[in-house]
C-alpha cells in the first residue's frame, strides 16, 4: 500500500467479502480484490508557483521553493512565462532529477517550450503526480539565447485535502 | 484499482472542459496515476542535410506517454512550391527492435509541441536498460537546432 491508498473499508484488506444471499466468499466489489482503495480527497485548485528567476546570458541559475506544509499538491499542468524560449529547464524534487540522463549535446535539461505551455494552452499532464507537503522543489535554468532572461514557472493542480470518513464525521458530531 | 476511476470521474470531466485535448484513457489511469514523471530529451544540432542517430538507455521501468519536439526552422505555412525545412525523423521501437515507421516522417507528423503534445493512445511500456533511439535528417541546407522530448512515468524500479 502506498501513501495514496488506504485499506478497503468493505473487506478490511482481505480482498474477499461474504455474499449476503448465500454467505459464500466473493471478491470484494469495492476494491475489486485489491484490498485497498484510493484515499478520498477534496480537491481545491492551487498554483504551485516558483519565484521569477533571472538567468544570465549563456549562464545558469536556479530557483527553489518548499511545498506548503499543510497539504499535498496534485500536479497536473506546467505553465511558464519567459522572455526567451531559448532557455532549458530541469526539475529536481528532494534531490531527485526528473530526467533520464544528461548526455553529450544535452547537459542542460529540457527546452522550456517542450516542458511548459501557457495558461491558455498548458502542458497538460495526463497522469498527475503528488508533491508531498514540505518537499523541496528546485528548477535549474540554462540560457542559450545570449541574453539575460527572466523565467517564471507555475505548476498547476490541486490541493489534496483528506476527506473525512464516515466514522470521523460521526465522532465529531457526537 | 477500479476505485481510481470512480473517484476521478468528476475531476476528469471538469478537466475536459478546461483542456479539450485531455483524453483520459480509463484503462491506463489507475495504473499510472501518481507515478513520478520523467523526461527523456534529445537535443541536437544538424548540419546541412545531415543525418544523426541518438540513443538513450532508460534508467527505470516505465511507460512512454507523450512526445514533443521543436526546431529553429519552421516550414512556411503555405508555400507556393514545396520547400523542405525542419527535420524528418523516425524512431526505433524500444522493445521489439522495429522502427515506428519505415521511412523518415516530417517532425510535425511525429511529435507535437510542448503545449499540444502527441499523446500515445496506449502508453508504451519499457524496461530499464531499453534504449530510446531516434534518427533525424535535416531537410534544409542550413544548420538546424532541434529537440525531441519524451514524457514518461516510471514505477521506481531504478537500475542499481
Amino acid at each position: 500500500m502506498n501513501n495514496q491508498t488506504e485499506t478497503c473499508p468493505a473487506c478490511k484488506g482481505n480482498s474477499l467479502v461474504h455474499n449476503v444471499k448465500d454467505g459464500t466468499l466473493q471478491r470484494c466489489p469495492l476494491c475489486d480484490g485489491d484490498g485497498e482503495v484510493p484515499k478520498k480527497y477534496n480537491r481545491r485548485p492551487y498554483d504551485f508557483s516558483f519565484p521569477a528567476c533571472i538567468v544570465p546570458k549563456n549562464g545558469q541559475n536556479s530557483v527553489s521553493i518548499q511545498a506548503p506544509g499543510d497539504f499535498d499538491f496534485e500536479w497536473w499542468d506546467n505553465v511558464a512565462v519567459a522572455t526567451s524560449s531559448s532557455v532549458y529547464v530541469l526539475l529536481e524534487i528532494n534531490d531527485v532529477r526528473f530526467m533520464n540522463s544528461l548526455q553529450p549535446g544535452n547537459g542542460n535539461g529540457i527546452p522550456l517550450d517542450n516542458w511548459a505551455g501557457t495558461a491558455q494552452l498548458p502542458y497538460s499532464r495526463r497522469f498527475p503526480f503528488v508533491i508531498s507537503a514540505r518537499d523541496q522543489a528546485t528548477l535549474y535554468f540554462t540560457d542559450f539565447s545570449g541574453f539575460t532572461n527572466t523565467v517564471t514557472v507555475t505548476l498547476k493542480g490541486h490541493q489534496l485535502i483528506p476527506a473525512k470518513t464516515k466514522s470521523q464525521s460521526t465522532a465529531q458530531s457526537s | 484499482m477500479s476505485g481510481h476511476i470512480k473517484d476521478l470521474s468528476f475531476w476528469l470531466t471538469y478537466r475536459k472542459r478546461l483542456t479539450d485535448r485531455f483524453m483520459p484513457d480509463p484503462k491506463w489511469l489507475p495504473k499510472l496515476y501518481h507515478l513520478p514523471p520523467f523526461w527523456y530529451d534529445f537535443s541536437f544540432v544538424l548540419q546541412s542535410q545531415q543525418t544523426l542517430k541518438l540513443r538513450q538507455a532508460a534508467r527505470y521501468d516505465g511507460w512512454l506517454v507523450s512526445i514533443a519536439g521543436l526546431s529553429n526552422q519552421i516550414p512556411p505555412p503555405d508555400p507556393p512550391e514545396p520547400h523542405p525545412a525542419g527535420f524528418q525523423i523516425r524512431m526505433l521501437d524500444i522493445r521489439h527492435n522495429r522502427f515506428w515507421s519505415r521511412p523518415f516522417i516530417p517532425e510535425s507528423n511525429f511529435c507535437g509541441t510542448g503545449s499540444q503534445r502527441t499523446f500515445l493512445r496506449v502508453p508504451e511500456r519499457f524496461h530499464k536498460g531499453d534504449a530510446f533511439q531516434i534518427e533525424m535528417t535535416n531537410l534544409s541546407t542550413n544548420v538546424l537546432k532541434g529537440s525531441v522530448t519524451m514524457e514518461a512515468v516510471h514505477d521506481g524500479n531504478q537500475r542499481s
